[in-house]
């Protein structure tokens, strides 16, 4: 993974993994390390919308918070708009924060139920060290009218709108410092359906009007198809597979992401979806398998795979983590990780 | 607070009796205090000085002229326990107030911040947690107070701030290790603002009805507390009259003439369950449980 960053790439990071410290053990003696991301690269182009799509605990959220160094990483880079934000000081971070932004999963928690919603909407705005009243007010009453609320709404609390509502002043947090880059953690995943569709709808419309990039994170396969460019699909803190959302999405290559994808229902009943489709539980991060971590379930699973993990490499359009498509592996060393 | 909140808020407060109790008890205290303290209108409270002698009415039973008797220099127990209530209920706000003002500091930065500073300041929080707090308060009041008279309420009270403010320490640390992983500090954090800002706008607004809740309950704790104090004479000197020195100073009258211990006994009583019922009425109110059921 030694492409070089290039300048359309808004944001990108280079062998990230993050690493918890765990106590396990009699009166925690045992001390163990778990990377719920380990050496991922990714990078996001200027307006596009990427889909990390992953089960719960694959490490997808995390990666999302260590782009905005929100977790530590404990290795590799990260680069935002060309600046490695690992080398910036605290204020300089600050400073730069209203241009990459996030919204968060869940439209309850994620707002402070103390404050009126014009102080949710600004914060990026004072945080980023911005004084000017008149104009901060101006913003957050831009921000607010993109998302679809009422002007009214700016000295309401939070628990006076639905969570749809609340979900639109997550956004227009986001949105309020005009930023190149958001992640999106499952945004939409604690709504009604009804619901998910328009705040998808307002997000990609949100998306190009301002030629912004966004990092999706889902585990819903049809919200990733509708909003993304490109998918990246994560497993057990790695990815596997990557490219075009129409080719990972339409004809899937790696084993995980066929079986991912299969676990799919569909509405049309004449096809039963299997009862189960991958065999066994995610591997725990204190216990990954050797080899490649998808091998302890994946059918396909040959000798090599239980020995050595196979690298990201490009093969039909996009890239896998897999030796059925790198067969040439089979006889050499397995790149050193 | 917007309409509809504090509807609700005063319906949870006065949907329940033994809030609606506390709190009557409380302000009647406040009034009667206020009153008290006002002199031109002690007289519409209390009929006679509290430190007059008047030797032919001496340990008079209770009756309509003396409400709660007279004790053996034939002052009025009524006048005098009126009299006591400002520093009895002065000294449970200033004492909880400066334990919750210095555990909130201590324990907000502590869990904030984590690390050294609240390994520091949790091990001299346990160093006090170690002893049992009414004996060391004891001590430390007995040791403080025994050379000078005219500050002796002083250090009564130094010595129950000294053995009160661990418990807020805790309690606000242990509140901000919480509210830490709440997404909305993490999206604060996300927005860029400073971690002092993140402390004053979205950590201690959550932490400070809590606060109030035990502090209020404490009141209670802290008012029976420095009587004992008093009841042990690390209290005002006298003549000041104070509950927690007349229910001793009674003792050696019972059973015979019971009104001297028993009325400020039991003013010391309605003081602490006004404080206890408020607080647990509090508790109602800050609950988030009781705040979603709208």
């Amino acid at each position: 993974m030694s492409r070089a960053i290039s300048t359309d790439d808004v944001m990108s990071a280079e062998a990230l993994s993050v690493t918890y410290k765990v106590r396990t053990g009699f009166l925690g003696s045992v001390h163990r390390e778990v990377k719920p991301v380990d050496g991922v690269s990714l990078s996001v182009k200027k307006g596009e919308v990427m889909t990390v799509i992953g089960e719960s605990g694959s490490g997808k959220s995390t990666l999302g918070f260590a782009l905005l160094r929100l977790v530590k990483p404990s290795a590799g880079r990260v680069v935002f708009s060309g600046q490695d934000i690992g080398e910036l000081k605290g204020s300089e971070l600050r400073r730069l924060r209203r241009k990459m932004q996030i919204v968060f999963q869940d439209p309850y928690s994620s707002l402070d139920p103390r404050l009126h919603v014009k102080d949710i909407v600004s914060e990026p705005l004072y945080g980023s060290g911005m004084k000017d009243r008149a104009d901060i007010e101006e913003r957050t009453a831009r921000a607010m009218a993109l998302v679809g609320l009422d002007p009214s709404a700016k000295s309401r609390y939070v628990h006076e709108f639905s969570g749809g509502q609340r979900q639109r002043i997550g956004i227009a947090r986001a949105i309020v410092g005009d930023p190149q880059f958001v992640v999106l953690d499952e945004p939409t995943s604690n709504l009604d359906v009804s619901i998910q569709a328009q705040i998808l709808n307002l997000l990609l419309d949100l998306q190009s009007k301002s030629g912004a990039s966004y990092l999706f994170i889902t585990h819903n396969m049809a919200v990733a198809q509708y909003v993304s460019d490109r998918v990246a699909v994560m497993y057990a803190g790695e990815m596997v597979e990557r490219g075009a959302s129409k080719d990972v999405i339409g004809d899937p290559m790696h084993p995980y992401t066929k079986d991912l994808l299969s676990c799919v229902p569909t509405m049309d009943i004449s096809k039963k979806v299997a009862d189960v489709k991958i065999s066994g539980d995610p591997p725990s991060f204190t216990d990954l398998p050797k080899g490649c971590r998808y091998s302890n379930r994946c059918k396909y699973a040959f000798g090599l795979c239980r020995e050595k993990a196979p690298a990201l490499a490009s093969a039909g359009g996009r890239e896998v983590a897999c030796f059925l498509y790198h067969k040439e592996e089979k006889s050499t060393p397995a790149p050193v990780r | 607070m917007s309409r509809s909140e504090s509807s609700v808020t005063l319906s949870i407060v006065f949907g329940n009796w033994a809030t609606v109790a506390g709190v009557a008890i409380l302000v009647a205290f406040l009034v009667l205090t206020a009153l008290a303290t006002w002199p031109p209108a002690y007289h519409l409270v209390a009929r006679y000085s509290p430190d007059t002698l008047n030797f032919g009415s001496a340990n008079a039973s209770p009756s309509l002229a003396h409400l709660f008797g007279t004790d053996r220099e034939g002052r009025d127990i009524f006048a005098r326990v009126v009299a006591a209530l400002p520093i009895d209920i002065a000294i449970p706000f200033e004492v909880v107030g400066a334990s919750v003002g210095i555990g909130l500091l201590l324990g907000t930065f502590a869990g904030y911040y984590g690390g050294w500073i609240e390994e520091l300041v949790l091990r001299v929080a346990d160093l006090f947690f170690a002893f049992p707090s009414i004996v060391l308060a004891l001590t430390i009041a007995a040791i403080l107070g025994a050379s000078a008279e005219g500050l002796r309420v002083f250090y009564s009270e130094m010595a129950l701030i000294i053995v009160g403010w661990p418990f807020y320490t805790r309690l606000a640390r242990a509140q901000v290790l919480m509210i830490k992983q709440m997404p909305f500090v993490r999206a604060a954090e996300a927005s860029g603002l400073g971690k002092l800002r993140i402390i004053r706008t979205h950590v201690i607004p959550h932490l400070a009805s809590v606060m109030v809740v035990y502090a209020t309950l404490d009141m209670g704790t802290v008012l029976l507390l420095y009587s004992v104090f008093a009841f042990f004479g690390l209290g005002a000197s006298p003549p000041t009259p104070e509950l927690g020195r007349m229910v001793y100073d009674g003792l050696s009258a019972l059973p015979g003439n019971w009104w001297w211990s028993f009325f400020p006994g039991l003013t010391l009583m309605m003081l602490a369950l006004g404080f206890a019922l408020a607080g647990e009425g509090l508790r109602d109110v800050f609950d988030p449980r009781l705040r979603g059921q709208r």
